[in-house]
């Protein structure tokens, strides 16, 4: 027999006996740690993302047919039934309206329907 | 045990990995805890000097903290990466001291052992580490993945990026090796059959 193949001794059982692994030092602990933490300082969790909501084919006339396009329809109409009701010729002929122009005008509106008319001549 | 640890204790190193890039610390004390001290021990082996090993071993966990956003999945085990990174750092070590000329690492000595019963025993592990010394790095490194860590050789070709036939190889060179020296010293080592 040769050595290769048959040592004199049990090279296994030598190995075997020195498996003994060293346990790492706390200290070696805590500089892979530190490591680690100033390296993960770097890197930060992911936004969270707002759920999607499917977009509408018909989002965009929402203004025009949604509810403030309604509540302006509505405000209209109404507007125009008043007027209507009055069964006025003129605006000054509707309850209010002459409140109303005389505010914007800052005058006192005489009780003439053709008061605007006639300033417009005159003042012209 | 910390309970957060004990969650974690069942994802994979990948799994761990992907989550430390995103800042979880946890994350990379568990990834510590798996592997800190083999990659030590394969450290502490390969240079048989422990301040020396565990610089190394800082070293190849911090590669491993920077790498970790650019992990690609699937492409090699966070482990057999890990103990490429150890073996190469290990290797240049190794050859950094060779061109100082301070080749001449402490041998390691059991503290725990008496000084009468433990002389032929602390004899047998100086003269079997300093064999192990004189190996060509990638024999030393497949013997000691091989034997003390007990990988299995594809593992280890894994490792070293070679073939398990290569890994049969240099196991079966660096046993020889390893049997031609301490041969004559086995009977005052007390290692005769």
């Amino acid at each position: 027999m040769t050595k290769d193949t048959m040592p004199d001794f049990d090279l296994d059982a030598l190995l075997a006996r020195e498996k003994k692994a060293e346990v790492p030092s706390q200290a070696l602990m805590a500089r892979v740690l530190a490591d680690a933490a100033d390296i993960g300082a770097r890197y930060t969790p992911p936004a969270p993302q707002a759920p999607q909501v499917p977009r509408k084919r018909w989002a965009f006339l929402a203004p025009v047919f949604g509810a403030p396009g309604l509540i302006a329809l509505g405000m209209c109409a109404l507007f125009g039934f008043g007027v209507g009701l009055g069964n006025a010729e003129t605006l000054v002929q509707i309850p209010g309206m002459e409140q109303v122009i005389a505010l914007i005008d800052g005058n006192v509106v005489p009780n003439n329907p053709y008061y605007t008319l006639e300033l417009l001549m005159t003042e012209s | 045990m910390d309970p957060v640890l004990d969650t974690l204790t069942e994802c994979s190193d990948e799994t761990l990995l992907a989550q430390f890039a995103t800042g979880d610390q946890a994350a990379a004390r568990a990834l510590t805890a798996r592997h800190l001290s083999r990659v030590f021990n394969l450290a502490r082996r390969m240079l048989s000097d422990t301040a020396e090993a565990e610089d190394i071993t800082q070293e190849a966990m911090l590669k491993l903290w920077k790498i970790a956003p650019d992990w690609r999945s699937g492409e090699a085990k966070v482990s057999t990466w890990l103990y490429r990174i150890t073996s190469n750092l290990c290797i240049d070590r190794l050859r950094k001291r060779r061109s100082v000329g301070l080749d001449k690492a402490p041998e390691p000595v059991d503290p725990s052992d008496s000084a009468e019963l433990g002389m032929q025993k602390q004899d047998r592990a100086r003269a079997l580490h300093k064999a192990i010394q004189t190996l060509p790095e990638r024999q030393r490194l497949a013997l000691i993945m091989r034997h003390f860590d007990e990988m299995p050789n594809p593992e280890i070709a894994a490792v070293l990026e070679t073939s398990v036939e290569a890994v049969e190889s240099l196991l079966s060179r660096a046993r020889r090796a390893l049997t031609a020296t301490l041969a004559p010293k086995a009977g005052s080592l007390g290692l005769s059959r």
